[in-house]
Parts: C-alpha cells; structure tokens; sequence
C-alpha cells in the first residue's frame, strides 16, 4: 500500500528534461531513498512532489488522490512536509516561533480573535506553545527555544528545519540531504533522531541524501537518479553490487 | 495649551498611519507607496456622509473604513500575488489615481480647492485613545498566528509555502488591514483640521510613514511607534528654526540610517522594564 506515488512524472526547463518519466513509489512507515549525481533531479523531483513546480506530465498521487495541481501549501496542510537542501528558517522569528508559525496554518482563530485576544486565541495559542515544547524537547532544541535560528550551530539549524517540518503534522516526510554538512559524530546522533520520528510520529519518509552510511544503513528501497531518469532500483544492498550504478557515480575504467 | 494640543493630536493620527505601514512593510515586507491615498478615502467618505448626507459620525466612521477595505480589495486583489518591487509601484499609481480623480471630480469633493466646512468631531481624546487601541490591536496582531505566518513570509516565501501558509491570502489580510487603518487615521484627520485637500494625501505622506517604520526599526512596533512620536513632533518643536527644520528632520533621519541600519531598535521591543532601567539610570545619574 503506497502512500504517496509518481506516475510517470516529467519537467523540463528550457529543452532540457531536469526530471523524464519518473515514477516512485513510498509505502506507509517506509522509508526510500533517492540517490544520483549532482545534479541528477533529486531536487528537482521533491519540488514536483511538493508543488513548489508543475509538472508537464505526470502525476503526483498522494493518499490515493490526484494532488498534480495542487498548490504548495494545500500540500503542507494535506500532510506533505519537506526540508530543504540549504537550509531555509524564517529569520527574524525565534527557534520557538519558527515552529509555532509551522502549526499556525492550522490554528482555528480568526483576526477578530487575534486583534482583541479573544478567549479562543488564548487557549488555541497556548496549546500550540505547549505541543511546540514537546517538540523542541524531543528532537532536542529545548535549551535553544528562544534564540535566532541564524545564531544555532549547522546541526541545530538542520534539527530545527526538521522540527518545523514536523510541526505541520505531516503524514509524508521529504528530508532534502539533511545530513549535508555534518560531522561523523552528528550523522550517528541524526540517524537516531530520524528512526525516532519515524516510529514515534507513524511517518513515511522519503529521503535524499550523499552520504551512503545514512542511506544504506536506513533504507528500505532506494532509487537511483541520472541525468533525469531512474537508473535503478532496489535493496540497499543490489544498489551496492549494481554495475549500471557503479558507473555513473566513479565512472568505467576505460574513461581514466 | 492648544498648540500641545494640536501636536498631539496629529501625533496620535501619525502613530496610527505608521501603524499601519509597519504591519504592511515592518511584518510582511511589502512596499505601499499609496497608502496616503486610504487615508485620503477615509477623510473623503467620512467627510461627504456627514456634511452632506447628514450621517451621524460613528456611522460615517464604520463605512469610511468599510471603504478603505473595499479599495484594498480593489487594489489589492490583482496584485498582491506580484512580485514585491511591483507591489511598491502599483499601489504607487493607485495613490496618484485617486489624488487625480479627487482633484478632478471637482462637483463632489471641491477639487484642487478642498473639501471645506467639516465639524470639528475629533479631539485630543478621541485620537489619542484610538491611537492607543490601535496599537493594542497591532501588538496582537504580531504576536497572534497571523504576525507570525507574516513574518514567515517575509523571510522566506517558499518555506513559508512549505509549511502551509497561503502566502496569496496572508499577504493580502495584512494589506487590507492596514488599509482599513489608514482610512480610520484619514478620518480622524479630516474631523479634526474640518478641511482636506487630495494634496495632503499624495506619496510623500506615505513614504513619510515608511521613512519613520525604517527609523524605529523595521520589525518594531514600539520602534515605529517611538520614532512616529519623535519624527511627528520633531517639526513642530523645531519652528523656531523655520526653514532649517526641514533640514534637521532630514539630517536627523540620516544619521540613524547610516549609523544603526536597522533602525533604532531593530527587531526588538521596548519592554517596560527597558524604560524602568532608562528611568533608575537617569536618577543614579542626576
């Protein structure tokens, strides 16, 4: 049972296809990786999937509706939530706040409550800071709630792009190389979080990531992506031993 | 007495004006070059129902404001989905449309001579309490979902989009807001000076009100409303000085520009234990 699919989805920019026929598929409490080359459309895919692109084909099933046409933010309040590969907080909001702004969306007052601190707000806000502080503890930011996102450590930064992602109460997780740029030390503590989550929020996670630990290590499936087609599929461990892969990411031996 | 008044009394009109910029500009980052002009619709509309409908003036007042909100939709809808630079430009040629179409429907609002003979409704009171209502309501405004999801988008559209924020909608709440606001600030204006011309209105008021958001700080309240008190009244106690005053005002203006980029607070808030500090510290001093 899948939650969420791709069916033979495509975009091309200018006359260069940065995505051709793409279909993927992520089951329920699963987790799948995709891998390839720089610039291979990793990216590119999650930006279809999460409506930030439309596709010129193709279709984007998420929990067997049709959501091609949807845009980005009805996709984030259906259940989709994603990271992004350089990280992207809001500035100007507090570590606490930038995950409250993730629940707003879904808060149920209205201006007039807002202007003139209606009852409804008050609880409707104090149920958020409170669900915002079982958060922050869980994936570990308690002791930084009320600093500048821009003033936290690389790590933390990651951390908290996935606590706001989580925050949205989201059903599928697109985590876009969230262990870039961490150390030995930080990946082993990041793969724990992210079993974690998976199991303590039911998730479906759909990862793209460089660093072949994390993702042989955590996934169930893996595809791989090269020059915009799927080039293949299968087991962290047939992907390993795969000739086809093994070319495009050190090349064949008669190029050297 | 009556000049202290005055100044305050325009002061607290300023105070709300720059309110409502600061939630346009300070929380979702969107350039209103014609909001001078809602203030314009709200001293005209308010100013034609009483004088020459005979409407009783707090419901001049609902329908003023009703009408700001209107003319933020009709400006609105179409183009807060632009980009932001556009924005600035759009609502900049919505503010010279409606000061041109003021001046030349001359049978109902006087034209280029003004629209005279408005009772004098408005007082000391009256301005200063809305001023205090309405930066009560801003204050909430920041720190309610909808503060929050502005100043989301302000920094970042597409995480903002990311987590669910319909940036379209937001984006124009805010405008149609601070719209309403202005057009209450024009009333208040238009009641109290019992004269209006469309040259009051013109841009140079509006960039007026963000030159003093960008002075307090730029995701300030206390900041724009302090630097709305300081800059408001600056002219006023500098007339001795005649001609220089401009020139102080603007130098004035400059300095905090070049010295404290950010503004005077920046993106912080004046707490009141801020000013019991300020206030402990100057008696230790004298």
């Amino acid at each position: 049972m899948s939650i969420l699919k791709t069916e033979n989805i495509a975009k091309h920019f200018g006359g260069i296809y940065a995505i051709k026929d793409i279909s993927i598929e992520l089951g329920r409490n699963d987790l799948v990786s995709i891998i390839g080359p720089n610039g291979a459309g990793k990216t590119t895919l999650f930006n279809l999937i999460s409506g930030v692109y439309k596709p010129e084909h193709g279709k984007v099933i998420f929990q067997d509706s049709d959501i091609t046409t949807q845009p980005p933010h009805m996709r984030s309040r259906g259940g989709i939530s994603r990271t992004f590969q350089n990280i992207r907080l809001f500035e100007g909001l507090s570590v606490k706040e930038n995950i409250l702004a993730a629940m707003d969306p879904r808060s149920k007052y209205n201006l007039f409550d807002a202007f003139f601190l209606t009852p409804a707000r008050m609880k409707q806000d104090k149920e958020n800071v409170e669900k915002a502080h079982e958060l922050l503890d869980i994936i570990g930011l308690w002791n930084e709630r009320d600093k500048q996102p821009g003033n936290l450590p690389y790590g933390l930064q990651r951390k908290l792009e996935i606590a706001r992602a989580l925050a949205s109460e989201p059903a599928v997780l697109l985590l876009d190389e969230p262990a870039a740029g961490l150390n030995p030390s930080e990946v082993r503590d990041f793969i724990d979080l992210i079993h974690k989550i998976k199991e303590d929020f039911g998730l479906s996670i759909l990862l793209i990531e460089h660093r072949m630990q994390v993702v042989m290590e955590m996934s169930r499936w893996i595809y791989v992506i090269n020059f915009g087609e799927l080039l293949a599929q299968g087991k962290p461990d047939e992907i390993q031993k795969n000739p086809e892969v093994i070319k495009a990411y050190i090349g064949e031996e008669e190029a050297c | 007495m009556g000049l202290l008044f005055s100044v305050l009394t325009f002061t607290s009109i300023t105070i709300i004006g720059v309110i409502s910029i600061f939630i346009i500009t300070g929380l979702t980052g969107l350039f209103s070059l014609g909001q001078a002009s809602f203030m314009a619709i709200g001293a005209y509309t308010s100013g034609l129902l009483v004088t020459k409908l005979g409407m009783p003036f707090p419901l001049a007042i609902i329908i003023s404001v009703a009408m700001g909100v209107l003319f933020g939709l009709i400006v609105g809808l179409p183009t807060i989905r632009l980009r932001r630079d556009y924005i600035a430009l759009v609502t900049f040629g919505f503010g010279e449309a409606i000061i041109a179409v003021l001046n030349n429907m001359t049978s109902v609002t006087g034209g280029a001579t003004g629209m005279a003979g408005l009772p004098q409704y408005t007082n000391l009171a009256l301005a200063g309490g809305s001023a205090v209502v309405c930066i009560f309501m801003a204050r909430n405004f920041k720190y309610s979902r909808f503060g929050r999801q502005c100043l989301a988008l302000k920094t970042d559209e597409l995480a903002a989009k990311s987590i669910g924020i319909n940036v379209t909608r937001l984006k124009l709440t805010a405008f149609l807001v601070s719209a309403g606001m202005t057009a209450y600030a024009g009333v208040l204006f238009g009641f109290y000076t019992t004269y209006v011309d469309p040259g009051i209105f013109n841009w140079t008021k509006s960039a007026e009100w963000i030159i003093m958001v960008f002075f307090g700080g730029i995701g300030s309240l206390t900041g724009a409303i302090v630097s709305a008190l300081i800059l408001g009244t600056l002219p006023e106690i500098l007339r001795f000085a005649s001609e220089w005053r401009i020139v102080i005002y603007s130098v004035t203006v400059l300095i905090i520009i070049n010295y404290r980029p950010k503004g005077l607070l920046g993106e912080r808030e004046l707490k009141l234990a801020d000013i019991k500090k300020l206030f402990s510290s100057w008696r230790k001093a004298l």
